[in-house]
Protein backbone atom coordinates (compact mmCIF):
# COMPACT_ATOMS: atom_id res chain seq x y z
CA UNK A 1 0.00 0.00 0.00
CA UNK A 2 1.38 3.36 -1.03
CA UNK A 3 1.24 6.07 1.65
CA UNK A 4 2.70 9.40 2.62
CA UNK A 5 2.41 11.75 5.59
CA UNK A 6 0.68 15.11 5.53
CA UNK A 7 1.00 17.84 8.13
CA UNK A 8 -1.36 16.15 10.56
CA UNK A 9 -2.33 12.86 8.96
CA UNK A 10 -1.52 10.20 6.42
CA UNK A 11 -2.83 9.46 2.92
CA UNK A 12 -2.93 5.85 1.80
CA UNK A 13 -3.49 4.79 -1.81
CA UNK A 14 -4.28 1.28 -2.96
CA UNK A 15 -2.57 1.66 -6.32
CA UNK A 16 -3.91 -1.66 -7.59
CA UNK A 17 -7.35 -0.07 -7.54
CA UNK A 18 -6.02 2.97 -9.40
CA UNK A 19 -5.10 0.74 -12.34
CA UNK A 20 -8.74 0.11 -13.13
CA UNK A 21 -9.88 3.68 -12.38
CA UNK A 22 -10.43 5.45 -15.68
CA UNK A 23 -11.14 8.98 -14.51
CA UNK A 24 -8.70 9.39 -11.62
CA UNK A 25 -10.73 12.35 -10.30
CA UNK A 26 -8.30 12.83 -7.42
CA UNK A 27 -5.72 14.32 -9.79
CA UNK A 28 -7.82 17.17 -11.04
CA UNK A 29 -9.54 18.09 -7.77
CA UNK A 30 -6.30 18.55 -5.79
CA UNK A 31 -5.85 22.35 -5.37
CA UNK A 32 -2.04 22.31 -4.94
CA UNK A 33 -1.70 19.60 -7.64
CA UNK A 34 0.60 17.35 -5.65
CA UNK A 35 -0.54 14.06 -7.19
CA UNK A 36 0.49 12.52 -10.51
CA UNK A 37 -0.25 9.40 -12.51
CA UNK A 38 2.50 6.98 -13.53
CA UNK A 39 1.75 3.74 -15.36
CA UNK A 40 -1.87 3.95 -14.25
CA UNK A 41 -1.06 4.45 -10.60
CA UNK A 42 -1.63 7.59 -8.55
CA UNK A 43 1.30 8.80 -6.50
CA UNK A 44 2.96 11.92 -5.17
CA UNK A 45 4.22 14.28 -7.81
CA UNK A 46 6.42 16.23 -5.41
CA UNK A 47 8.81 15.32 -2.63
CA UNK A 48 7.40 13.87 0.57
CA UNK A 49 9.11 16.41 2.82
CA UNK A 50 7.22 19.31 1.19
CA UNK A 51 3.95 17.47 1.59
CA UNK A 52 4.58 16.87 5.25
CA UNK A 53 5.45 20.52 5.75
CA UNK A 54 2.06 21.60 4.45
CA UNK A 55 2.07 21.46 0.67
CA UNK A 56 -0.88 19.11 1.02
CA UNK A 57 -3.49 21.43 2.49
CA UNK A 58 -5.57 18.55 3.86
CA UNK A 59 -8.67 19.71 2.01
CA UNK A 60 -9.90 16.08 1.87
CA UNK A 61 -11.14 16.63 -1.70
CA UNK A 62 -9.10 13.74 -3.13
CA UNK A 63 -10.61 11.27 -0.69
CA UNK A 64 -14.20 12.27 -1.40
CA UNK A 65 -13.68 12.28 -5.15
CA UNK A 66 -11.95 8.90 -5.04
CA UNK A 67 -14.60 7.34 -2.81
CA UNK A 68 -17.56 8.64 -4.80
CA UNK A 69 -16.31 9.09 -8.36
CA UNK A 70 -13.21 6.94 -8.44
CA UNK A 71 -12.38 3.44 -7.33
CA UNK A 72 -12.27 3.93 -3.56
CA UNK A 73 -8.50 3.60 -3.54
CA UNK A 74 -7.52 6.62 -1.49
CA UNK A 75 -8.17 7.18 2.20
CA UNK A 76 -6.96 9.74 4.69
CA UNK A 77 -6.23 9.03 8.31
CA UNK A 78 -6.48 12.03 10.62
CA UNK A 79 -5.86 10.84 14.18
CA UNK A 80 -6.92 12.90 17.14
CA UNK A 81 -4.26 13.79 19.71
CA UNK A 82 -5.63 11.07 21.96
CA UNK A 83 -7.42 8.29 20.16
CA UNK A 84 -10.01 7.79 22.83
CA UNK A 85 -13.13 8.95 21.04
CA UNK B 1 -8.35 33.68 30.26
CA UNK B 2 -6.98 30.86 32.34
CA UNK B 3 -8.07 30.82 35.94
CA UNK B 4 -5.88 29.33 38.61
CA UNK B 5 -7.40 27.74 41.69
CA UNK B 6 -7.05 29.46 45.05
CA UNK B 7 -4.26 27.17 46.23
CA UNK B 8 -2.31 27.65 42.99
CA UNK B 9 -2.71 31.42 43.20
CA UNK B 10 -1.56 31.40 46.80
CA UNK B 11 1.54 29.43 45.86
CA UNK B 12 2.46 32.27 43.51
CA UNK B 13 1.78 34.91 46.16
CA UNK B 14 3.92 32.99 48.62
CA UNK B 15 6.82 32.81 46.18
CA UNK B 16 6.68 36.59 45.87
CA UNK B 17 6.88 36.97 49.64
CA UNK B 18 3.23 37.56 50.49
CA UNK B 19 2.05 35.84 53.69
CA UNK B 20 -0.49 33.10 53.23
CA UNK B 21 -1.96 30.94 55.99
CA UNK B 22 -0.32 27.57 56.45
CA UNK B 23 -2.43 25.15 54.44
CA UNK B 24 -2.54 21.80 52.72
CA UNK B 25 -4.43 20.64 49.64
CA UNK B 26 -6.18 17.30 50.23
CA UNK B 27 -8.60 15.05 48.39
CA UNK B 28 -10.30 13.04 51.12
CA UNK B 29 -11.95 13.66 54.46
CA UNK B 30 -9.31 11.53 56.18
CA UNK B 31 -6.50 13.60 54.70
CA UNK B 32 -8.30 16.79 55.76
CA UNK B 33 -8.58 15.48 59.33
CA UNK B 34 -4.89 14.67 59.39
CA UNK B 35 -3.96 18.10 58.03
CA UNK B 36 -6.17 19.80 60.62
CA UNK B 37 -4.55 17.75 63.38
CA UNK B 38 -1.12 18.93 62.29
CA UNK B 39 -2.20 22.57 62.31
CA UNK B 40 -4.07 22.24 65.60
CA UNK B 41 -6.98 24.49 66.52
CA UNK B 42 -9.61 25.88 64.19
CA UNK B 43 -9.22 25.51 60.45
CA UNK B 44 -10.90 26.70 57.28
CA UNK B 45 -11.92 23.96 54.82
CA UNK B 46 -12.17 25.43 51.34
CA UNK B 47 -13.37 23.63 48.22
CA UNK B 48 -11.23 24.42 45.21
CA UNK B 49 -13.60 25.50 42.44
CA UNK B 50 -13.71 28.18 39.76
CA UNK B 51 -16.55 30.15 41.27
CA UNK B 52 -16.84 33.24 43.39
CA UNK B 53 -18.91 33.33 46.60
CA UNK B 54 -17.90 29.79 47.48
CA UNK B 55 -19.12 30.21 51.05
CA UNK B 56 -22.68 30.78 49.77
CA UNK B 57 -22.38 27.62 47.67
CA UNK B 58 -21.37 25.66 50.77
CA UNK B 59 -17.82 25.17 49.55
CA UNK B 60 -16.13 27.03 52.42
CA UNK B 61 -16.64 25.94 56.02
CA UNK B 62 -14.91 26.53 59.33
CA UNK B 63 -14.08 23.69 61.70
CA UNK B 64 -13.17 23.92 65.38
CA UNK B 65 -11.33 20.61 65.45
CA UNK B 66 -9.84 17.90 63.23
CA UNK B 67 -12.88 15.57 63.33
CA UNK B 68 -15.14 18.37 62.21
CA UNK B 69 -12.66 19.32 59.47
CA UNK B 70 -12.73 15.76 58.12
CA UNK B 71 -16.53 15.71 57.99
CA UNK B 72 -16.72 19.12 56.39
CA UNK B 73 -14.15 18.15 53.78
CA UNK B 74 -16.25 15.10 52.89
CA UNK B 75 -19.33 17.30 52.55
CA UNK B 76 -17.50 19.74 50.31
CA UNK B 77 -15.97 16.95 48.21
CA UNK B 78 -19.47 15.61 47.57
CA UNK B 79 -20.57 18.94 46.09
CA UNK B 80 -21.23 19.26 42.42
CA UNK B 81 -20.70 22.86 41.38
CA UNK B 82 -21.86 23.75 37.86
CA UNK B 83 -21.83 20.10 36.87
CA UNK B 84 -18.32 19.48 38.13
CA UNK B 85 -17.39 17.54 41.20
CA UNK B 86 -15.18 19.34 43.72
CA UNK B 87 -11.98 17.31 43.70
CA UNK B 88 -9.75 19.15 46.15
CA UNK B 89 -10.08 21.08 49.36
CA UNK B 90 -7.62 23.40 50.96
CA UNK B 91 -7.32 23.00 54.73
CA UNK B 92 -5.91 26.15 56.27
CA UNK B 93 -5.22 27.45 59.71
CA UNK B 94 -8.05 29.80 60.62
CA UNK B 95 -6.86 33.34 61.19
CA UNK B 96 -8.32 35.78 63.65
CA UNK B 97 -8.79 38.97 61.68
CA UNK B 98 -9.53 42.46 62.86
CA UNK B 99 -9.82 44.00 59.40
CA UNK B 100 -10.18 42.98 55.75
CA UNK B 101 -9.19 44.74 52.53
CA UNK B 102 -9.37 43.99 48.81
CA UNK B 103 -6.58 44.46 46.28
CA UNK B 104 -6.46 43.59 42.62
CA UNK B 105 -4.19 44.14 39.66
CA UNK B 106 -6.35 44.08 36.58
CA UNK B 107 -5.49 44.67 32.94
CA UNK B 108 -7.71 47.52 31.84
CA UNK B 109 -8.21 47.29 28.09
CA UNK B 110 -9.67 50.79 27.88
CA UNK B 111 -6.59 52.27 29.56
CA UNK B 112 -4.26 49.79 27.84
CA UNK B 113 -2.45 49.32 31.11
CA UNK B 114 -2.62 47.42 34.36
CA UNK B 115 -4.71 49.04 37.04
CA UNK B 116 -4.62 48.69 40.79
CA UNK B 117 -7.97 48.41 42.46
CA UNK B 118 -7.88 48.73 46.21
CA UNK B 119 -10.77 48.74 48.64
CA UNK B 120 -10.51 49.48 52.33
CA UNK B 121 -13.42 47.08 52.77
CA UNK B 122 -12.80 43.52 51.61
CA UNK B 123 -14.33 40.11 51.91
CA UNK B 124 -17.25 38.27 50.42
CA UNK B 125 -19.43 40.22 48.00
CA UNK B 126 -16.76 42.69 46.92
CA UNK B 127 -18.82 43.70 43.86
CA UNK B 128 -21.69 44.80 46.12
CA UNK B 129 -19.27 46.56 48.47
CA UNK B 130 -17.86 48.53 45.53
CA UNK B 131 -21.38 49.54 44.48
CA UNK B 132 -22.58 50.49 47.95
CA UNK B 133 -19.37 52.16 49.14
CA UNK B 134 -17.69 53.68 46.08
CA UNK B 135 -15.74 56.03 48.38
CA UNK B 136 -13.84 53.03 49.77
CA UNK B 137 -12.51 51.95 46.39
CA UNK B 138 -9.53 53.47 44.59
CA UNK B 139 -8.65 52.76 40.95
CA UNK B 140 -5.14 53.62 39.85
CA UNK B 141 -3.57 52.93 36.42
CA UNK B 142 0.05 51.79 36.40
CA UNK B 143 2.70 52.81 33.89
CA UNK B 144 3.82 49.40 32.73
CA UNK B 145 7.35 50.60 31.95
CA UNK B 146 7.81 51.94 35.47
CA UNK B 147 5.90 49.30 37.41
CA UNK B 148 4.27 50.00 40.75
CA UNK B 149 6.52 52.05 43.00
CA UNK B 150 6.22 51.76 46.74
CA UNK B 151 5.43 55.48 47.17
CA UNK B 152 2.74 55.17 44.52
CA UNK B 153 1.21 52.27 46.44
CA UNK B 154 1.21 54.37 49.61
CA UNK B 155 -0.60 57.19 47.78
CA UNK B 156 -3.27 54.73 46.62
CA UNK B 157 -3.74 53.59 50.22
CA UNK B 158 -3.92 57.15 51.52
CA UNK B 159 -6.61 57.88 48.92
CA UNK B 160 -8.51 54.86 50.26
CA UNK B 161 -8.33 56.22 53.81
CA UNK B 162 -5.90 53.66 55.24
CA UNK B 163 -4.42 54.86 58.55
CA UNK B 164 -0.70 55.61 58.60
CA UNK B 165 0.13 52.63 60.80
CA UNK B 166 -0.96 50.24 58.03
CA UNK B 167 0.57 52.07 55.09
CA UNK B 168 3.98 50.44 54.96
CA UNK B 169 2.79 46.83 55.24
CA UNK B 170 -0.05 47.24 52.76
CA UNK B 171 2.10 49.20 50.28
CA UNK B 172 4.72 46.44 50.32
CA UNK B 173 1.99 43.87 49.78
CA UNK B 174 0.54 45.84 46.84
CA UNK B 175 3.96 46.00 45.17
CA UNK B 176 4.40 42.26 45.64
CA UNK B 177 0.95 41.61 44.22
CA UNK B 178 1.76 43.78 41.19
CA UNK B 179 5.05 41.93 40.71
CA UNK B 180 3.24 38.58 40.87
CA UNK B 181 0.79 39.74 38.21
CA UNK B 182 3.57 40.93 35.91
CA UNK B 183 5.78 37.91 36.45
CA UNK B 184 3.06 35.45 35.44
CA UNK B 185 1.48 37.77 32.83
CA UNK B 186 -1.84 37.79 34.61
CA UNK B 187 -4.95 39.43 33.25
CA UNK B 188 -5.91 39.80 36.87
CA UNK B 189 -4.44 38.97 40.26
CA UNK B 190 -6.68 39.57 43.21
CA UNK B 191 -6.44 39.09 46.94
CA UNK B 192 -9.76 39.17 48.70
CA UNK B 193 -9.59 39.54 51.51
CA UNK B 194 -6.23 40.76 52.61
CA UNK B 195 -6.58 39.93 56.29
CA UNK B 196 -5.10 42.04 59.07
CA UNK B 197 -4.53 39.84 62.11
CA UNK B 198 -4.76 40.87 65.74
CA UNK B 199 -0.97 41.08 65.84
CA UNK B 200 -0.95 43.42 62.81
CA UNK B 201 0.26 40.95 60.21
CA UNK B 202 -1.15 40.93 56.68
CA UNK B 203 -2.21 37.71 54.99
CA UNK B 204 -3.62 36.78 51.60
CA UNK B 205 -6.66 34.96 52.97
CA UNK B 206 -8.14 34.22 49.55
CA UNK B 207 -7.01 35.08 46.08
CA UNK B 208 -7.25 34.37 42.41
CA UNK B 209 -4.82 34.76 39.54
CA UNK B 210 -6.08 34.68 35.96
CA UNK B 211 -3.34 34.22 33.37
CA UNK B 212 -3.47 35.61 29.85
CA UNK B 213 -4.16 32.65 27.51
CA UNK B 214 -1.59 33.90 25.04
CA UNK B 215 1.13 33.95 27.68
CA UNK B 216 0.54 30.46 29.04
CA UNK B 217 3.14 28.85 26.76
CA UNK B 218 5.81 31.00 28.41
CA UNK B 219 4.91 29.59 31.82
CA UNK B 220 5.24 25.81 31.81
CA UNK B 221 5.93 26.08 35.53
CA UNK B 222 2.22 26.83 36.05
CA UNK B 223 1.28 23.40 34.71
CA UNK B 224 -1.74 24.74 32.81
CA UNK B 225 -3.16 22.01 30.59
CA UNK B 226 -5.78 24.01 28.73
CA UNK B 227 -5.30 27.76 28.35
CA UNK B 228 -8.95 28.71 28.25
CA UNK B 229 -11.33 30.57 30.50
CA UNK B 230 -13.46 27.87 32.01
CA UNK B 231 -15.76 27.44 34.93
CA UNK B 232 -14.58 23.87 35.38
CA UNK B 233 -11.29 21.97 35.30
CA UNK B 234 -10.68 20.70 31.75
CA UNK B 235 -12.57 17.58 30.71
CA UNK B 236 -11.11 14.85 28.48
CA UNK B 237 -12.81 16.46 25.49
CA UNK B 238 -11.44 19.90 26.42
CA UNK B 239 -7.95 18.41 26.60
CA UNK B 240 -8.17 16.58 23.28
CA UNK B 241 -9.60 19.62 21.52
CA UNK B 242 -6.94 21.89 22.96
CA UNK B 243 -4.22 19.61 21.66
CA UNK B 244 -5.73 19.79 18.18
CA UNK B 245 -5.44 23.56 18.37
CA UNK B 246 -1.99 23.51 19.95
CA UNK B 247 -0.58 21.22 17.26
CA UNK B 248 -2.16 22.88 14.25
CA UNK B 249 -1.54 26.57 13.51
CA UNK B 250 -3.94 26.69 10.55
CA UNK B 251 -7.02 28.65 11.57
CA UNK B 252 -8.43 28.68 15.05
CA UNK B 253 -10.29 26.00 16.92
CA UNK B 254 -11.92 26.96 20.17
CA UNK B 255 -13.77 24.17 21.91
CA UNK B 256 -15.41 24.10 25.29
CA UNK B 257 -17.53 21.41 26.83
CA UNK B 258 -20.45 23.28 28.36
CA UNK B 259 -22.24 20.32 29.85
CA UNK B 260 -20.38 17.45 31.43
CA UNK B 261 -23.46 15.39 32.24
CA UNK B 262 -26.02 15.15 29.46
CA UNK B 263 -27.55 11.89 30.64
CA UNK B 264 -30.87 13.59 31.39
CA UNK B 265 -31.26 13.93 27.59
CA UNK B 266 -32.94 17.29 28.02
CA UNK B 267 -32.61 18.54 24.47
CA UNK B 268 -28.85 18.81 24.12
CA UNK B 269 -27.23 19.67 20.81
CA UNK B 270 -23.65 19.92 19.67
CA UNK B 271 -22.83 23.33 18.33
CA UNK B 272 -20.24 24.19 15.74
CA UNK B 273 -19.90 27.80 14.68
CA UNK B 274 -17.51 29.64 12.41
CA UNK B 275 -16.33 33.06 13.51
CA UNK B 276 -16.95 34.64 16.90
CA UNK B 277 -19.95 36.80 15.96
CA UNK B 278 -21.61 34.10 13.91
CA UNK B 279 -21.04 31.61 16.69
CA UNK B 280 -22.69 33.87 19.24
CA UNK B 281 -25.67 34.30 16.91
CA UNK B 282 -25.84 30.54 16.52
CA UNK B 283 -25.78 29.95 20.28
CA UNK B 284 -28.51 32.54 20.82
CA UNK B 285 -30.66 30.97 18.12
CA UNK B 286 -30.31 27.53 19.67
CA UNK B 287 -31.30 28.86 23.10
CA UNK B 288 -34.30 30.64 21.59
CA UNK B 289 -35.33 27.41 19.91
CA UNK B 290 -35.33 25.72 23.33
CA UNK B 291 -32.14 23.71 23.11
CA UNK B 292 -29.42 23.20 25.66
CA UNK B 293 -25.96 23.49 24.15
CA UNK B 294 -23.73 20.59 25.21
CA UNK B 295 -20.57 22.00 23.73
CA UNK B 296 -19.39 25.11 21.98
CA UNK B 297 -16.94 24.96 19.14
CA UNK B 298 -15.78 27.85 17.01
CA UNK B 299 -13.51 27.22 14.06
CA UNK B 300 -12.38 30.29 12.20
CA UNK B 301 -9.54 31.91 10.29
CA UNK B 302 -9.80 29.52 7.34
CA UNK B 303 -8.87 26.22 8.96
CA UNK B 304 -8.33 23.22 6.69
CA UNK B 305 -10.95 20.53 6.23
CA UNK B 306 -8.89 18.23 8.45
CA UNK B 307 -9.41 20.58 11.37
CA UNK B 308 -13.12 20.85 10.64
CA UNK B 309 -13.27 17.06 10.61
CA UNK B 310 -11.59 16.84 14.01
CA UNK B 311 -13.90 19.52 15.41
CA UNK B 312 -16.98 17.66 14.20
CA UNK B 313 -15.67 14.36 15.50
CA UNK B 314 -15.04 15.81 18.97
CA UNK B 315 -18.47 17.47 19.06
CA UNK B 316 -20.19 14.25 18.03
CA UNK B 317 -18.33 12.22 20.62
CA UNK B 318 -20.27 13.85 23.45
CA UNK B 319 -22.95 11.37 24.50
CA UNK B 320 -26.70 12.03 24.46
CA UNK B 321 -26.73 14.90 21.99
CA UNK B 322 -29.86 14.96 19.90
CA UNK B 323 -28.66 17.07 17.03
CA UNK B 324 -25.72 18.75 15.34
CA UNK B 325 -25.93 22.42 14.48
CA UNK B 326 -23.43 24.24 12.35
CA UNK B 327 -23.85 27.91 11.65
CA UNK B 328 -21.33 30.16 9.98
CA UNK B 329 -21.13 33.90 10.01
CA UNK B 330 -23.03 36.28 7.78
CA UNK B 331 -20.35 36.36 5.12
CA UNK B 332 -17.03 34.71 5.91
CA UNK B 333 -14.12 34.97 3.52
CA UNK B 334 -13.13 31.38 4.13
CA UNK B 335 -14.01 28.78 1.53
CA UNK B 336 -17.05 26.95 2.79
CA UNK B 337 -16.26 23.73 0.94
CA UNK B 338 -13.42 23.04 3.39
CA UNK B 339 -15.99 23.01 6.16
CA UNK B 340 -18.30 20.83 4.09
CA UNK B 341 -15.66 18.21 3.34
CA UNK B 342 -14.57 18.04 6.97
CA UNK B 343 -18.15 17.56 8.11
CA UNK B 344 -18.85 14.93 5.48
CA UNK B 345 -15.86 12.86 6.57
CA UNK B 346 -16.86 13.06 10.24
CA UNK B 347 -20.53 12.36 9.52
CA UNK B 348 -19.71 9.39 7.32
CA UNK B 349 -17.29 7.89 9.83
CA UNK B 350 -19.91 8.23 12.57
CA UNK B 351 -22.65 6.96 10.20
CA UNK B 352 -24.54 9.95 11.54
CA UNK B 353 -27.91 9.05 12.96
CA UNK B 354 -28.86 12.29 14.74
CA UNK B 355 -30.38 15.16 12.75
CA UNK B 356 -28.08 17.92 11.58
CA UNK B 357 -28.64 21.39 10.23
CA UNK B 358 -25.78 23.09 8.46
CA UNK B 359 -25.96 26.77 7.59
CA UNK B 360 -23.09 28.08 5.52
CA UNK B 361 -22.23 31.73 5.20
CA UNK B 362 -19.35 32.71 2.98
CA UNK B 363 -17.34 32.02 -0.15
CA UNK B 364 -18.38 29.10 -2.33
CA UNK B 365 -21.34 28.23 -0.19
CA UNK B 366 -23.28 26.74 -3.12
CA UNK B 367 -20.43 24.33 -3.72
CA UNK B 368 -20.35 23.55 -0.01
CA UNK B 369 -24.08 22.86 0.04
CA UNK B 370 -23.72 20.48 -2.90
CA UNK B 371 -20.94 18.57 -1.12
CA UNK B 372 -23.11 18.02 1.95
CA UNK B 373 -26.19 17.15 -0.08
CA UNK B 374 -24.44 14.77 -2.48
CA UNK B 375 -22.22 12.93 -0.05
CA UNK B 376 -24.49 12.43 2.95
CA UNK B 377 -27.74 11.34 1.32
CA UNK B 378 -27.10 7.66 2.14
CA UNK B 379 -26.64 8.35 5.89
CA UNK B 380 -29.42 7.44 8.36
CA UNK B 381 -29.63 11.00 9.70
CA UNK B 382 -31.78 13.73 8.24
CA UNK B 383 -29.43 16.52 7.26
CA UNK B 384 -30.57 19.90 5.99
CA UNK B 385 -28.23 22.46 4.53
CA UNK B 386 -28.76 26.18 4.04
CA UNK B 387 -26.88 29.27 2.94
CA UNK B 388 -26.53 32.77 4.31
CA UNK B 389 -29.92 33.80 2.92
CA UNK B 390 -31.52 31.62 5.57
CA UNK B 391 -31.63 33.16 9.00
CA UNK B 392 -29.84 31.41 11.82
CA UNK B 393 -33.08 31.45 13.82
CA UNK B 394 -34.90 29.58 11.07
CA UNK B 395 -32.07 27.04 10.86
CA UNK B 396 -32.24 26.41 14.62
CA UNK B 397 -36.02 26.03 14.47
CA UNK B 398 -35.65 23.53 11.62
CA UNK B 399 -33.28 21.47 13.73
CA UNK B 400 -35.89 21.43 16.48
CA UNK B 401 -38.57 20.34 14.04
CA UNK B 402 -36.60 17.54 12.44
CA UNK B 403 -35.50 16.22 15.84
CA UNK B 404 -39.18 16.10 16.83
CA UNK B 405 -40.11 14.42 13.55
CA UNK B 406 -37.40 11.80 13.96
CA UNK B 407 -38.55 10.74 17.43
Amino acid sequence: MYSFKTLSGEITINQEKCLSCENKPCLEICPPQILKEEEGKVMLGIDEASVKKGKCIECLACELECQFKGNGALSISLPLPEESL
Amino acid sequence: MTKLMEHQSKDLFKKEGINVSPGEVVQTGEQAKKAAQEFGGAVAVKGQAFITSRAKAGAIKFADNADEAGKMAEEILSLNIKGKQVEKVLVEQKLSLKDEYYAGVIINDALRSPMIVFSSMGGSGIEEIAEEHPDKVVYHPINIREGLKEYEARNILIDAGIPSGQLLGLATLLVKLYNTARKYEARSAEINPIGLTEDNKLFAVDGRVVVDDNAVFRHPELGIEVAREMDHPPTDLDRIAYKVEANDYRGTFFFMQLETDTSDSAGYVGFHGCGGGGSMMGMDALMRAGFKVANFCDTSGNPPASKMYRAAKIILSQPHIEGYFHSGSGMASQEQYHIARGLVKAFREANLSIPAVIRFGGNSEEEAKEIIENYTKDLPAKIEVYGRDTSVNYAARRLKEIIEESK
